[in-house]
């Protein structure tokens, strides 16, 4: 049984101190590129978010079982590059079919979250940290689904004050060279600045 | 042995790959008249539907 400490320090590490997006630098495309609008920037959170949880599982399940027993975890990237290709195929299948004004927004980055290296980074990590060594199988796998769900908070996070800054900053008086992505990369960098005082809390 | 069920396991993730995209395309993308030149829905410069308009223009 494992405490709900480690739940708890599990879901806050990733979503505070090592943030996907402004500690470990992953996902940025997506962070800069839906990040115009909230509405825009929380759909892509949630796409994001269960494709995260959704791969993170997957991949665990397939490292542990099929490539470790195996001795082919040599192709794990290729294998968890497909695994999430997959799941992206079905999540824009639902949006598609759900949510059309979302499908519009999203655009090309939809497709894209394939590439978002944050989610690839993600299953990864849950992989190297050695989760199932240190908890067990299952303890290993409820770990890295709280793992997940936490850095996929932390996208989103990110993701909603990121677009709620260029929202405000669209009707600020700002200088004609800084306006748009000089502006937001200056924003970017000193958020990043605050969330690297959370680093040694946990 | 090794190799040979990598290729096997690469394979079948390959093939649902293939499944779902196949039921993506399937679906059908969403088509509304929409006016181009005032959308602001999307700011990207690739965005699908106005290169759709572009074309159709």
């Amino acid at each position: 049984m494992i405490s709900p400490t480690v739940f708890f320090v599990a879901i806050v590490s990733s979503m505070l101190i090592n943030n996907v997006v402004l500690m470990r630098f992953l996902g940025v495309c997506p962070f800069l590129g839906v990040s115009k609008k909230t509405e825009s920037a929380l759909g892509m959170s949630l796409a994001v978010m269960f494709v995260m949880v959704i791969s993170s599982i997957l991949t665990y399940l397939v490292y542990h079982l099929v490539l470790e027993p195996f001795g082919i975890e040599y192709i794990f990237i290729i294998a968890f590059i497909l695994i999430i290709a997959s799941l992206v195929q079905l999540v824009e299948m639902a949006i598609k079919k759900f949510s059309k004004k979302l499908y519009k927004g999203l655009g090309i980055y939809l497709p894209l979250i394939v590439t978002n290296c944050a989610i690839l980074g993600v299953a990864e990590s849950n992989i190297r940290d050695g989760l199932a060594s240190e908890y067990g199988f299952g303890g290993g796998l409820q770990v890295a689904i709280v793992t997940a769900f936490g850095a996929a908070l932390g996208f989103a996070l990110i993701m909603f004050a990121f677009s709620s800054i260029r929202e405000r900053l669209d009707h600020a008086n700002v200088p004609e060279s800084w306006k748009g992505v000089p502006v937001s990369l200056v924003t970017a960098g000193i958020m990043a600045l605050a969330f690297l005082g959370l680093g040694g809390i946990v | 042995m090794e190799p040979f069920i990598a290729i096997i396991t690469v394979a079948v993730i390959i093939t649902i790959y293939l499944g779902t995209y196949m039921l993506n395309k399937k679906v059908p993308a969403p088509y509304e008249k929409i006016d181009t030149e005032t959308c602001s829905a999307c700011t990207n410069y690739a965005c699908g539907v106005k290169q759709q308009f572009s074309e159709e223009r």
